[in-house]
């Protein structure tokens, strides 16, 4: 006797939706997408962004964080260090905007932020958010692994870290007026971080444009890691062979390290890190190692044992 | 008389700092050299559990007026109260 199991993707034919409904619906996804490019366009002049599949290999295992959210309470500092801040960072222009990549590569290169939409493969992922500060969101993300940019400059064999900064336009951005910050915010990772198919250059979420409250028009996200160490609002990436001091290493290194990687068991010097509050609902659930990416990431820090990882 | 040295000892503080770090320098770029982390938590404490708004108009103000001027201040007011209690003196 035949015993056959069921696989994950099979279902019953019952259950398969007729095809007059999917044309149907693929009818509605075209008028949407016509509404959608017709509509004004968001941050100041930001166009619409290009089709982006969902790439269902990063399923976060959480709902999605309603966009009201994640859209007004955020940590941006040159706009001061409350969560309000959404309404003062749409002074920030976002068109036109250019990242220069440089350093330590065979040609550094100035992207216009339309050049990167066209060249870059752009994709939808549905990343969890850590924040260090015991909350957490999940969003999703339009934009493109952070190893095709870096593809396109070619690094040199001697790079080793990557840099991101963050604009600093003291017109716009009060927090600048304090003077004795070590403006610009400045983060970054290992060459072999930057390489890793998690690290993801970030132009949309929501399936629109990324909003300048939260890094808008290209920030970066390494979901295994705090989300301080994401830079927002980025103007320039640099390839170095030296390790950088980032802007809250320099404030308080010792509550803010390099590595940063999230750990529940290790505790930030003011409050536990074992939990976390889930925006939108308020439940708190328990933190995973490496913000539960560790099947990409933990090979990554195989040797660095003497290395303060996780904070 | 205790009053006027204490005041003299300001006063040098402040033209020391002026001749050191340049008449400019900021009392906020003094006090984050001095404990960058309590600043910054005194930052977010403000802004968060008080006022942004009173963080953005009242202490960044104050901490930007150059550094000799808060030990050159605080010599005035020493001279001044000394000035007004003249019997003790």
């Amino acid at each position: 006797m035949q015993i056959r199991t069921k696989r994950g993707w099979e279902i019953p034919e019952a259950r398969v939706t007729p095809e007059s409904l999917v044309f149907g619906r693929r009818t509605g996804f075209g008028l949407g997408a016509g509404l959608l490019a017709a509509r004004p366009a968001l941050g100041q002049g930001a166009p619409a962004l290009p089709p982006a599949m969902r790439n269902p290999r990063y399923a976060p295992g959480r709902d999605i964080t309603p966009e009201r959210e994640a859209t007004t309470f955020n940590n941006f500092y040159e706009f001061g260090s409350h969560k309000s801040i959404s309404q003062a960072a749409q002074r920030l222009p976002q068109r036109p905007w250019t990242v220069r990549v440089e350093g330590m590569v065979e040609t550094p290169r100035e992207f216009g932020i339309e050049d990167l939409l066209r060249l870059m493969p752009i994709e939808e992922r549905v990343y969890r958010l850590r924040c260090v500060e015991a909350w957490s969101m999940v969003v999703p993300w339009t934009g493109f692994p952070l190893s095709a940019l870096l593809d396109a400059v070619r690094p040199l064999a001697s790079a080793r870290y990557v840099v991101f900064e963050t604009a600093a336009i003291p017109s716009v951005m009060p927090g600048l007026r304090q003077s004795w910050y070590p403006w610009p915010y400045i983060e970054g990772c290992t060459i072999e971080e930057a390489a890793n198919e998690l690290s993801f250059m970030v132009v949309g979420a929501y399936g629109k444009p990324l909003p300048p409250q939260n890094g808008g028009p290209l920030r970066v996200h390494q979901p295994w890691k705090y989300g301080f160490k994401a830079g927002k609002s980025i103007v320039r990436i640099t390839l170095t062979d030296r390790r950088p001091v980032s802007f809250w290493e320099r404030i308080q290194p010792q509550e803010y390290g390099f590595w940063a990687n999230v750990n529940p068991e290790v505790p930030h010097p003011r409050w536990s890190q074992a939990t976390e509050r889930v925006l939108g609902t308020n439940a708190r659930v328990p933190t995973l190692l490496f913000n539960g990416y560790g099947e990409f990431v933990a090979s990554l820090y195989t040797g660095l044992q003497n290395e303060r990882l996780w904070a | 008389m205790v009053l006027k040295v204490i005041a003299l000892l300001f006063f040098s503080a402040a033209l020391l700092l002026a001749l050191i770090f340049g008449h400019a320098w900021p009392l906020g770029a003094m006090l984050f050299s001095v404990n960058a982390a309590a600043l910054n938590m005194l930052q977010a404490g403000v802004q968060r559990h008080v006022s942004a708004g009173l963080w953005d108009s009242l202490f960044v103000p104050l901490l930007s007026v150059p550094a000799w001027t808060a030990p050159a201040a605080i010599g005035a007011m020493l001279v001044l109260i000394a000035a007004l209690r003249p019997g003790r003196d």
